[in-house]
């Protein structure tokens, strides 16, 4: 809703409504900025404080940043071998799950067959799976196959379950891209898997990557069947790690918060690093009208 | 696209995997629970065959009926409140403003920060005693307004819903990534046609990116009727059952020992939602006839 | 560049996958020896038996650091004979929803605790759990544990399951704050208890601490206090109807006019909130908050603080305290009969007197198993345990003696009331409703 200074050699003058225009596109970007990074703040300062300073007052400033609270969880917790489990399972299942939601959407998306619409219905259905029903059935699957206690199950699990979502989202993108260009392709001699392959998986890139960084946060953040599934503390992932701290009566908050920024950084570090690589080579588009 | 001779093994090679987990993990689930929700069963003893009685049940339970209600409005309220905003952050974030690249980051934050450490912030916020919200409020001198939020039936819904709602990252992501795609040279021609940036966003951007678009409202709507974690976190389904939903009225029937009951919720979430899924594709694709 | 990404992005996966597949090796050696273990299959002699506990007492527990030794100690004992494998379970629902999840797929751990009755009841039902009646019938168990508390552990005459955590409830007075009200004793009646609220609102303290949220856990023991005063040692077996569980509503409706504004909807983080730092006067709770109380609540604060039992109600009823089972120790029925002997002596070692001496001075927390009073080194808790021991009456409190959904639906109840929504009658109506 803003108005964009051109860059040209000239400079024009502002006029009053754009000027306004930009403050209230500074007023909405500083807003929505201080709202999201305030619980991070938050936690932050929380998890220099003790838990009597929490107690007493949750906003208070800590009178001196106990830093070991982070020696604490991260020794107490082993979370160094818990984030490495998280990051094992989630990348796998995320690799996994952006593969077979690509083959599938690529599929839905291009090809008119019969049955095409009731399969995209039933896996949209998909998504509103209450995954807490499922407790008895998954259980079960898992115990027959004897996968109990592998973290293979959860990376399974977890491909499996992210596949309405990302489907839902890669076909979103993939059908923004008109045919032609795989027509063109098919004419020149390029096969079912090359067109695939070559043209429209480089293509819809952005979706990809959309549908697999929420993946990888879903699985990530998956507490209820990594503790349903898993029993060995070599297997335990960092969901489990950051509840370490709580307890019946009594929660060790700080030392939990310390865990959960703990928690946080590999998962923020790589998607700085990955969106950076991914999304900033993306501006030309490959489309001509 | 015409499906041709030697397309065809492809489709299928492509289809199958995603087919397979999705029978093993969806399919075969959901029919085992349709079919145990005819039935009583404390999850350990037998079963016992009830017909539709646990439906019965639960539409006469007003707790049900309550938590339908604010799955609705909170389904609503994400469709026509947090996909807007989510469009109007990805579309000033577009311009490219200075340190845009870190906004889009810092945006996206809360998705990857576990929602425990969330809740326990905007619980001590709303709280009546130290909470912030008071006790900004006191400082404006509107000190005759605060109350305990999350303990008032009034009030607490909505505050779930605010808390619930601001947190636009992950819609805002989907549509800047739509937004990439769309060719400069369009934007240069307007622009040449005088166009400023709001027309360019109206006739240009937003069209190009119905896709993001409307996956983005399915999406909104979907997760506000499946919402979970942020009830369970903030107030538990109170006060008195004010603020709850269905997967969490579905959670504590499963701490009741009571899967019927649970079962029978989970097959009318699933049912809904599919119908609203429907919906909106229908609704919204008729929008594009062009 | 996209062939580098890619085969860059191939190597590290395929690395990782190496990595997690040797991981996965040695869990799988473990999963196989633990899986001959769960089927019963019989072991023959000189090879080591292995049992799964997954336990709640670990990470930040208070009883972890010295039962987790308990179990090392133990398994040095035995080595080459018995191990037993912790599993860390760091949260109570989601290791409920375990068992529950196992027991219906037809297994069960082979040593477990379990939290209520109604959910020891419940696993009952599976036919997988351990009998245990002749074992613990034997006198050199018997005689370790507190009277009585093995036949209340029994389930249709059965015991499947011994109590193992004890509780002694008191109500907690923080004596500083009362005098400042100008009271110098804890109260007796329910009319004076409420008089003394009155007087201490007046010097703008909060009288009492409740809390709505979760399990509303401290309102929760108040109205069992309050259901022990108007109804008696045995009202539970009186069932919902009778009136007794209206007063009771009565008397903690009043109570929530006496306490903190954020009380609807407060979790135990708020209620201790409020009492570690003075700024509330009257709280009840278990041992094991005597720990915290010194190390998180403000100065002096336990030194001030005074137990009292509960309060009679029209002359009846009081100097009663809740006492609870907070844990029973379950395990799954073996066939073989190795594997039971073993457990049975796994039970014998984590029932030994001054073991349960040492967990219950580093943790605050009392047990089935009797001890000296003497030997408790921590001041209150030992005054607490004789009064307990020496009280009128002992009662359960309401969570612990009423089916699990009438529990479960306990907070939603409270709340209704105390807004208004609803009056005493109703309040139980809803209780009833649950059944």
């Amino acid at each position: 809703m803003a108005k964009e200074q051109a860059a040209k050699p000239v400079k024009y003058a502002k006029k009053p409504t754009q000027i306004l225009g930009s403050i209230v596109k500074w007023i909405l970007i500083l807003f929505f900025a201080i709202y999201t990074l305030f619980p991070l703040l938050w936690l932050l300062i929380t998890s220099l404080k003790t838990n009597a300073e929490y107690f007493d007052n949750p906003f208070s400033f800590p009178s001196v940043l106990q830093f070991s609270n982070y020696m604490n969880a991260f020794n107490q917790a082993n979370l160094g071998q818990m984030i490495f489990n998280s990051i094992t399972v989630a990348l796998i299942a995320t690799f996994a799950n952006v593969m077979i939601a690509a083959m599938a959407a690529y599929a839905i998306s291009r090809f008119k067959f019969k049955g095409r619409e009731i399969i995209f219905a039933l896996i949209s259905a998909g998504i509103m799976i209450p995954l807490n029903a499922l407790m008895v059935p998954y259980y079960t699957i898992f115990s027959k196959v004897g996968l109990l206690d592998s973290l293979n199950a959860l990376r399974i699990l977890y491909t499996a379950i992210g596949l309405p979502i990302s489907i839902f989202i890669i076909r979103g993108f993939m059908d923004s891209f008109p045919v032609e260009i795989e027509e063109a392709a098919y004419i020149d001699g390029c096969g079912f898997f090359g067109r695939f392959f070559r043209i429209v998986f480089p293509l819809t890139k952005t979706g990809l990557v959309t549908a697999g960084t929420f993946q990888f946060i879903t699985c990530w953040n998956e507490f209820v069947y990594a503790n349903l599934l898993i029993s060995a503390p070599e297997t335990k992932t960092i969901q489990i790690g950051i509840r370490y701290f709580t307890n019946q009566f009594t929660t060790d908050y700080v030392s939990m918060y310390a865990a959960i920024i703990i928690a946080i950084v590999p998962s923020v570090v790589g998607y700085i690093m990955f969106q950076e690589k991914v999304m900033s080579g993306l501006t030309s588009g490959a489309v001509k009208g | 696209m015409k499906v041709r001779k030697n397309d065809k093994i492809g489709i299928i090679i492509f289809l199958i995997p995603a087919l397979a987990l999705f029978t093993v993990f969806f399919i075969v689930p959901v029919i085992s629970i349709c079919y145990m929700s005819l039935f009583k069963w404390n999850g350990i003893a037998a079963a016992e065959f009830t017909g539709f009685s646990n439906y019965k049940n639960i539409f006469g339970d007003a707790v049900f009926l309550r938590s339908i209600r604010n799955n609705i409005i909170w389904a609503f309220a994400a469709c026509l409140i947090q996909v807007p905003l989510a469009l109007l952050m990805a579309l000033i974030l577009s311009t490219k403003p200075r340190g845009w690249k870190i906004f889009r980051t810092v945006y996206f934050l809360p998705q990857v920060i576990s929602g425990i450490a969330i809740a326990m912030l905007w619980s001590a916020v709303f709280n009546s005693e130290y909470g912030i919200l008071n006790g900004i409020l006191k400082a404006v001198g509107l000190g005759h307004l605060s109350r305990n939020w999350l303990g008032d039936p009034s009030t607490a819904f909505i505050c779930v819903l605010i808390y619930g709602l601001l947190y636009v990252g992950y819609y805002m992501v989907i549509m800047m990534a739509g937004i990439t795609n769309i060719d400069e040279s369009y934007y240069e021609a307007a622009k040449i046609d005088g166009a400023n940036r709001f027309q360019m966003d109206i006739h240009i951007t937003i069209p190009m990116i119905r896709y993001s678009i409307v996956t983005c409202v399915t999406l909104a709507a979907v997760f506000g009727l499946r919402t979970f974690e942020q009830v369970y976190l903030l107030t538990n389904g109170g006060p008195a059952n004010r603020t709850s939903v269905v997967v969490l009225y579905l959670y504590n029937q499963m701490r009741d020992n009571n899967y019927g009951g649970a079962n029978a919720s989970s097959v009318m979430l699933v049912l809904t939602g599919a119908c609203v899924i429907i919906l909106i594709r229908k609704l919204l694709s008729k929008k594009e006839e062009k | 560049m996209k062939k580098k990404v890619a085969m860059l992005m191939a190597m590290c996966l395929v690395t990782v996958g190496m990595l997690s597949a040797c991981k996965k090796s040695e869990n799988t050696a473990d999963t196989n020896s633990a899986d001959k273990g769960t089927e019963g299959a019989s072991v023959s002699a000189g090879e080591e038996i292995t049992l799964k506990f997954p336990c709640i007492w670990v990470g930040s527990d208070s009883k972890a650091e010295v039962f987790g030794k308990m179990v090392s100690d133990f398994n040095e004992e035995n080595k080459g004979e018995i191990k037993v494998v912790i599993e860390d379970q760091t949260d109570y629902d989601a290791y409920r929803d375990k068992i529950r999840t196992q027991l219906s797929t037809g297994s069960a751990p082979d040593i477990f605790t379990v939290e209520s009755y109604s959910d020891l009841e419940l696993f009952v039902q599976s036919g997988k759990l351990m009998d245990m009646t002749d074992f613990l019938a034997d006198s050199k168990m018997t005689d370790r544990f507190v009277e009585g508390i093995l036949d209340k552990s029994k389930v249709d005459g059965i015991n499947y399951g011994f109590a193992y955590e004890n509780a002694y409830i008191p109500i907690m007075y923080n004596m500083e704050l009362l005098e400042k009200a100008g009271v110098n004793e804890v109260p007796a009646t329910y009319d004076e208890f409420f008089d003394l609220c009155k007087k201490l609102k007046e010097e703008d303290i909060f009288p009492v601490t409740q809390m709505t949220k979760d399990n509303a856990w401290t309102s929760m023991l108040w109205y069992s206090y309050a259901l022990a005063s108007c109804g008696g040692p045995d009202i539970y077996e009186k069932g919902l109807d009778d009136p007794a569980f209206v007063k009771a509503a009565e008397i903690i409706k009043e109570m929530f006019a006496y306490t903190s504004p954020d009380a609807v909807g407060a979790d135990a983080t708020v209620v201790n909130g409020h009492f570690f730092n003075e700024r509330a006067a009257i709280y009840t709770n278990g041992t094991w908050i005597l720990g915290r109380i010194q190390s998180e609540g403000a100065e002096g604060l336990y030194e001030n603080i005074q137990i009292g039992p509960s309060l009679t109600s029209e002359g009846n009823n009081g100097g009663g305290y809740l006492n609870v089972v907070q844990a029973y120790v379950c395990a799954s029925a073996q066939e073989d009969p190795a594997r039971e002997a073993a457990i049975h002596k796994f039970f014998e070692f984590i029932t030994e007197q001054d073991k349960i001496v040492e967990l219950s001075n580093s943790s605050g927390s009392t047990f089935a198993i009797a001890t000296e009073v003497d030997e408790i080194e921590d001041e209150l808790q030992a005054e607490i345990i004789t009064a307990g021991a020496d009280a009128a009456y002992a009662i359960g409190h309401f969570q612990g003696s009423v089916p699990t959904s009438v529990a479960n639906a306990f907070p939603a109840a409270l709340e209704s009331l105390v807004l208004g929504d609803t009056d005493a009658a109703g309040f139980v109506d809803m209780l009833k409703a649950a059944e």
